[in-house]
């Protein structure tokens, strides 16, 4: 047996919460059903209190403890004793998603039973969709739980702040939430049209679903094997990000498909970039690697971000050179100049990622993605208020990508941006530059003068 | 059984290791002493392979650690100077947790429970037991897997004496069976008692590497006397085999390259001279006078 599903069992089945669990379901759905005024709707109200039970049990308390998976280790100091062990990562992957979550899913295996059994008969109870719903959702939510115990014990500050920030995890809940329920109730139990196929809502819905969960399960697994000392090399990240540009291309007409996915290549990448370390050596190892022209340590050290923005970078030229790109229908704007916004995107996403690293190069902030997240703020929407209202709407083309003006004039009112950033970026790395001083022992390095 | 060869190891503001060299033969117990800040932790984080080096190779045991770490964990134990237990597991769940998640799915944990004296504790939970037998459990849960090297962060910090006396005996123990130890520690007269070799770090790099007990062709001799004895200096000086003599006081202190038999004929001639001696032996130096000397020596 999986030696951590064996302790996370041992920890979170004892022999009180085995019989609690069941009680208090029972009285649940005893509630529902005699308050319910016939018996067909007594068997609606216990399959509907089984699937919202199920979501308590596993959305919110089994994504609860999946993202206390490695944070809490770190916080007890036994993350070290787990990595020093010969556990796989796909072995300590797995034994933490189901061992973590074990309770909630005990939980779940007595919701869903009743919940087919109740919801058989029920014409408005779809059993079979929400039985496949329920356990991709779940399955999503605590992979997203534990990706993001494992970012965050990645990134360096998060190992002396983890009081502070575990409690933002729930904000990462409300979010997946916002992302799963609409699947389960919005307008994707209609009709989809994907490519220009129209699929049915709930199956297309239920693909969907399945897919992220696996590929949730996916990058769970690839955080665990960097935690674990292996090195990762980028394709699967690629491999993700083709993956979204695809899905969400299909959703658009052809003409803006290349467009959206260089969008979706972008946004990944202030993604990678805001939840993974800005790690310094990580670079020099790369730029150490590029001058060896040793591609595998290339490969290995190449950070996320940096893959996607190459990725984005190769998109937009297919979108620059693609004479096919179109406007179209609602995507389309008076005076749009595709091509040029294409520019003038990635000008404002090179600026974006250099603020980013500024901040958290210069040391001073305790949280440098907050801290660029307030200036980026400040830079998209507050600034250019104050300038809009003070009339100076020559200003704005600076801080706000202007692709309704001239392509010229808008590519060249972007470029002051990522190059007074990139001065700055240079200035900061120069003072950072060469090797680090040396170690600050009782007395000094042989030869070295502190 | 541990070799490091240009070992860098760089954090974002400073270079914690810098071109670390050494290695430790099977079976020998070696003291890694150094100032706050030499960078002990993080070259056993290094060799344990939880740290990620800029420049260098490690090997243990014949295993690259930086290539395959999670084959080189189950040659290796390492106890962290801040560790941390499952506190509610029991001493025997978490013993058999550790030994489980290294493979060693055969190991009786009751053994080693009774050689940690924690037999007595087995269905105790971990977060019930008191500071020293927190110690015991951990040090039981680093080397339930049997490793070849175990790998030692500070692990006397906190300790009462009788504690430290216990663990000194352990790891006398655990030398006989035929374990590598690579011990941190700042308490140098405790590490004298089951140290065979000394590693010495300074400012991330490694400034002397030597057996503690390694046999000199040079012995100092420390004699003392009752009372005042001008001729003293020039009697030694006069004796073959005397090297320089460091006289102070009523006490004095040279090297001597005679045997034992010569050592007891230079005390005789002393005393037949009218010296009044009352006290003639080799003087060791301690592990704390050799880690003392060689950081005043100049690198």
């Amino acid at each position: 047996m999986n030696p951590e599903l064996r302790r996370n069992l041992w920890l979170e089945i004892g022999t009180q919460r085995l019989v609690a669990m069941p009680v208090v379901l029972v009285l649940v759905f005893a509630l529902a059903y005699l308050l319910a005024d016939t018996v067909a709707d007594g068997w609606h109200a216990v399959a509907v209190s089984a699937a919202v039970a199920y979501g308590f049990a596993t959305l919110l308390w089994g994504t609860h403890m999946a993202g206390d998976a490695v944070l809490g280790e770190v916080a007890t100091r036994t993350w070290d004793w787990q990595r020093m062990s010969s556990i796989g990562p796909w072995t300590m992957t797995w034994g933490k998603l189901f061992g973590s979550t074990a309770y909630a899913w005990y939980g779940a295996t007595i919701c869903l039973p009743i919940f087919v059994f109740a919801s058989l008969d029920d014409p408005k109870i779809d059993t079979s969709w929400w039985l496949g719903m329920l356990l991709a959702a779940a399955v999503l939510a605590h992979a997203v739980g534990l990706i993001w115990s494992l970012l965050l014990t990645r990134n360096q500050g998060a190992r002396g702040q983890l009081g502070q920030r575990r409690s933002s995890a729930y904000l990462l809940l409300l979010l997946i939430l916002l992302v799963v329920l609409p699947w389960i109730s919005g307008p994707f139990q209609e009709l989809a049209t994907w490519y220009g196929r129209v699929e049915t809502g709930r199956g297309f819905a239920l693909v969907s679903l399945a897919l992220f969960a696996g590929w949730a399960v996916v990058g769970a697994y690839r955080l665990m094997r960097i935690e674990l000392q292996f090195r990762n090399r980028p394709w699967v990240w690629l491999g993700f990000c083709a993956f979204l540009m695809g899905y969400f291309a299909g959703f658009v007409p052809a003409g803006m498909r290349l467009f959206t996915g260089y969008s979706i290549a972008m946004l990944l990448t202030l993604v990678a970039a805001f939840t993974t370390p800005r790690d310094l050596l990580q670079l020099r190892r790369l730029g150490r690697a590029v001058e060896g022209r040793d591609l595998a340590t290339v490969l290995q050290q190449t950070p996320p971000w940096l893959s996607s923005l190459l990725l984005a970078g190769l998109v937009g030229m297919a979108v620059l050179v693609t004479p096919t790109v179109i406007c179209q229908g609602p995507f389309c704007i008076d005076g749009f100049a595709l091509e040029s916004l294409v520019v003038i995107a990635m000008l404002f996403l090179l600026r974006d990622l250099g603020i980013l690293w500024l901040v958290s190069l210069g040391g001073r902030s305790r949280r440098p993605e907050l801290a660029a997240v307030v200036y980026l703020i400040v830079l998209y929407s507050i600034l250019p208020g104050v300038l809009g209202a003070l009339g100076i709407d020559a200003g704005l083309a600076l801080l706000l990508p202007r692709p309704d003006l001239a392509p010229a004039w808008g590519i060249l009112a972007a470029v002051p941006g990522p190059l007074v950033v990139g001065v700055l970026l240079w200035r900061q790395a120069r003072r950072r530059a060469g090797d680090p001083q040396p170690a600050v022992g009782g007395r000094e390095a042989p030869g070295t003068r502190r | 059984m541990i070799e490091v060869r240009g070992l860098t190891f760089d954090y974002p503001t400073r270079r914690a290791l810098e071109d670390v060299n050494f290695s430790i033969e099977p079976g020998s117990v070696t003291a890694l002493v150094g100032p706050n800040g030499a960078g002990k932790t993080t070259l056993l984080r290094c060799i344990a392979g939880l740290g990620q080096p800029m420049r260098g190779a490690i090997e243990v045991h014949g295993v690259d650690v930086l290539a395959r770490p999670r084959e080189a964990h189950v040659h290796l134990g390492y106890l962290s100077d801040f560790f941390g237990l499952y506190d509610e597991l029991s001493v025997r769940r978490g013993l058999e947790y550790m030994a489980w998640s290294r493979g060693a799915h055969a190991v009786d944990v009751r053994e080693v429970a009774a050689r940690l004296g924690l037999a007595d504790y087995l269905e105790s939970l971990a977060g019930q037991l008191s500071r020293g037998l927190r110690q015991r459990l951990a040090i039981a849960q680093a080397i339930v897997h049997r490793p070849a090297v175990l790998l030692l962060d500070e692990p006397a910090s906190g300790l009462d004496p009788e504690a430290r006396l216990q663990l000194g005996d352990l790891f006398r123990e655990l030398h006989r069976a035929g374990m590598t130890l690579l011990v941190s520690s700042h308490i140098l007269a405790e590490l004298e008692h089951y140290a065979s070799d000394i590693l010495i770090l300074d400012a991330g790099r490694v400034i002397d590497q030597h057996g503690v007990r390694t046999e000199r062709p040079t012995r100092s001799i420390e004699l003392t006397l009752s009372r005042p004895s001008p001729g003293l200096d020039e009697a030694l000086r006069r004796q073959e085999g005397v090297g320089e003599v460091h006289a102070e006081g009523l006490s004095a202190r040279f090297d001597f390259t005679g045997d034992a038999a010569a050592q007891q004929d230079l005390l005789a001639l002393l005393i037949r001279e009218g010296h009044p001696v009352c006290a003639f032996a080799e003087r060791r130096d301690s592990l704390q006078d050799a880690y003392l000397s060689r950081m005043r020596r100049p690198s």
